[in-house]
Formats: C-alpha cells, structure tokens, sequence
C-alpha cells in the first residue's frame, strides 16, 4: 500500500468511526504537515500552532474529504489555510518571528535552535517573498508538489501558480545573489 | 525576452516542459536566456539542499496532547439532513404537544371524568382517577396530579441549549446557529453548548445500519454517550456510546 492509499484509508476509517485511525493519520503526515508550516511561518512556536489547528481541523472536517485529491494534498491546503489565518490574526510577516538575539546568519544557533534547516540566506530570502510567491515556491520547489497540485492547494489556476512559483524563484536569485557572501554575488570570491 | 520565453525557460529549469526543443534553443541561443535558466537553476539547487523542519521529540509529544485535548472535549455530532431534520422539528413539536396534553389532560378531566375514564385510564394519574366520583378523594386525587405537573418536567421544545423535558419532548432544534443539531435529553441543565462548527460525523457508530438523514445523534462531554437513534422510531434507542472512547453503553 503506498502512502497516498494509506492515508486514504486512514480518513476513511476514521469516518467510519475508528477514531484510532486518526491518530495513526497524524503520526504518518505530521512531518510533512509540521515542515510546511515552519516554512511558511518562520518560527517553531508558530508552526506548532499551525500544526495542531491542521490537525483540529482534519479531524472535523474529514467526512468532507472527497477522495477527488490525495489526502496530502487536501492536508496542505488545509495546512495552508491555517498558516494564512494565524498570519493574518497576527497581522505581521514570518521574518519578524525570530526569537530576539536570534542570529539567522549565525549557523551554529541555527544548529543549536533547529528552527531553520535552509541555508540562512536562503531562508532569508524567502522570507522577503511576497507571501504568495513563498507559499507557491515552498509547496512546489521544497515539498515537491505538482504544479497542478499548488493549484489544487491554493485554489488558483495552474497558470497562476506557475507565474507565482518563476516569479519567486527569480526574486530569490535576485535577493540572494546580491547579498554579499552569496555564492553569486560578484564581490565572493568562492 | 519576452514574459512567454522567461516563463518558458523557468518550467524548463524545473523540468516540467514535455517538449523542451524551444526552451532549449533559447537558452543555447540567448545570453540573457541563459543567465535566466542559470539562475532558475542555481535557486532550484539550493532549494533541493534543504533539509526538512523536523520536531522534537519534546514537541511531537506535545502537539499529541494538545491535538487530543482539543478534540477530546468536543461534541461528536452527525449533521442530519435537512429532510430528516424537518422530520425531528416536527416529531419533537408534535412530542411535546403529545405530553402537554398528556400532563394537563387529567387535571382538566377530572369533572368529566365519567366521560374520560377509558382513556384517561390509561394516562399518567390513572390510578388516581380509580376514586374520582368521590367528591373528597376528586380534591384529594386533584392536588397531588397538579402538584406533579408542576413539580415534573416542563416538556417543551428547547430553545438555546437549554433543555428540559422527559424522553420524547426534549427532543427539538437549537439556537438559529446550530439547526444542525438535534439534542436529546442529555443536556438537561448543563451549560454545554454546541460547539462553534457543528459540521461533525460521529465517530461511534459501528455496527449500525447507517442510512442517510435517519439516525439522530449528539455527544457530549466526557462519559456522556453518543445515542443513536432512528427519525422514524425516536423513542427506541438504537446504540449508545461513549464519546470519549467509543465504547458501548450497556443497552
């Protein structure tokens, strides 16, 4: 049985009653569910968060699920949705959630605090996207959706989500190759 | 460059292009194509390096239990259809009319109660009709089949949340907002209320012959049972079970 089907099955009997079914569904997404958070929020307090609302939420709303999408999709979307609320009741953007004397540059508190798995520029960079190009780039370029399956996700067209995903990954070559020290930028000599 | 060959190149970096032929050309052809490509590239390559956020196991453990606190508590309710709910308005309306008159009813016959006495006879008080040709015992038989009115139940439909009311007339629809809901006895004198989004499916419901609209069920609260029920024969319970973890009320 592949992941997709178990997950499948796994909403099905939950539905049909098996509430152990639903535990066993959040042991097998909530990775994946955890990292798209944590991506799009920026911090680990607030991906937490995200998380368990995702988690609130499935479990209320899966007899909804239709089976017309995979279950990690509808869990992404779902997962999105919530991260877009949090950040919209919060009403600032991801970059501003560093913990205060949090270094992004600084690798070793990275290391230390585990918060940030990308390169620090790089996660710096996508915190200076627009929100909707990071979320676009995020689920395509870091999560390896389908395009199609963005657009399932975001609830736009596929047109939409490849403008949003080129345009974003132009802007991040452009953040990042004029940072100074970037691999790209002219003054590095590396 | 045009928007279409930037757009073009950037699904060719991705990979994503079936038939690559012209994306490929301009990227051999175009300097500025190339530069475009290479960066698409080089930001894909980084992405690709990336390593997954992961938890702790600390809070793993602790989006476990917040995650099952949260949904512990909450009401575990199937959404009835809008038939079926039609159906229990008028089943709980006419319920309650039923016991009105059923609770009243010997109070207002007992003057007539010759003309009654067959039916009455089998209503609540009839044992009490057995001596009303007594003029003294009518007064006595009198207060105490009031007096029970006013001590028992008020059955009614309920309004809010708050219900009272014995087997059948409690049954009934909620505030605007949770019309979705039908409640049985239960909440008696509780302050639970609907939660905010009552668009639940049940999660104890095995072994039952599930039809759409035809089972009507609330949960509540800890040991509180789901009970189920059919639209058709509200006075029989079909199953009940803990909602907290589904197991199965002794019948």
């Amino acid at each position: 049985m592949t992941g997709a089907d178990l997950a499948a099955s796994l909403i099905g009997r939950f539905v049909a009653g098996d509430r152990r079914a639903f535990d066993d569904l959040m042991r097998a997404e909530e990775d994946r569910v955890f990292a798209v958070c944590m991506r799009i929020m920026g911090s680990r307090a607030d991906a937490l968060d995200a998380t368990q609302d995702t988690f609130v939420t499935v479990f209320r709303k899966a007899h909804q699920y239709d089976g017309r999408a995979a279950v990690s999709t509808w869990l992404y979307r779902i997962a999105v949705n919530t991260c877009y609320d949090i950040l919209r009741k919060q009403k600032r953007r991801p970059a501003e959630a560093y913990p205060e004397g949090f270094d992004p540059t600084d690798t070793a508190a990275i290391d230390e605090m585990g918060a940030v798995e990308l390169r620090p520029e790089l996660e710096d960079a996508l915190a200076r996207l627009p929100q909707e190009y990071r979320t676009a780039v995020i689920l395509s370029d870091l999560h390896g959706l389908a395009l199609p399956d963005v657009a399932e996700v975001l609830g736009v067209p596929v047109g939409t989500v490849k403008s949003r995903v080129f345009r974003g990954r132009r802007q991040l070559a452009s953040i990042i190759g004029n940072r100074p020290g970037s691999p790209n930028h002219p003054n590095n000599d590396a | 460059m045009h928007d279409h060959d930037l757009d073009l190149i950037a699904e060719y970096a991705g990979g994503g292009l079936e038939d690559s032929s012209q994306a490929a050309e301009l990227v051999m052809s175009c300097p500025e194509c190339r530069a475009e490509y290479e960066a698409h590239k080089q930001v894909l390559v980084w992405l690709a390096q990336a390593s997954s956020p992961q938890m702790t196991p600390d809070e793993r453990r602790t989006l476990h239990d917040q995650v099952a606190a949260e949904v512990e508590g909450e009401a575990i309710v199937r959404q009835l259809s809008r038939t079926s709910r039609r159906v229990f308005v008028w089943a709980g309306a006419a319920a309650a009319v039923l016991i009105t008159v059923l609770a009243i009813g010997p109070v207002f016959m007992q003057p007539i109660s010759g003309v009654f006495s067959d039916i009455s006879g089998r209503l609540p008080g009839a044992d009490l009709e057995a001596s009303a040709t007594d003029g003294a015992a009518t007064t006595a038989a009198a207060a105490p089949t009031a007096g029970a009115v006013e001590q028992g139940p008020t059955p009614s439909l309920g309004t809010g949340s708050q219900y009272v009311g014995d087997e059948v007339a409690d049954l009934g629809v909620v505030t605007e907002d949770e019309l979705d809901l039908l409640v049985r006895k239960g909440l008696n004198d509780s302050t639970v209320t609907a939660p905010e989004d009552s668009d639940y499916q049940p999660q104890c419901y095995q072994g039952l012959d599930k039809q759409p609209g035809d089972l009507v069920a609330w949960a509540n609260y800890q040991r509180r049972p789901i009970e189920f029920y059919r639209s058709d024969a509200p006075e029989r319970r079909l199953a009940a079970y803990y909602a907290d973890d589904c197991t199965e009320v002794a019948p």
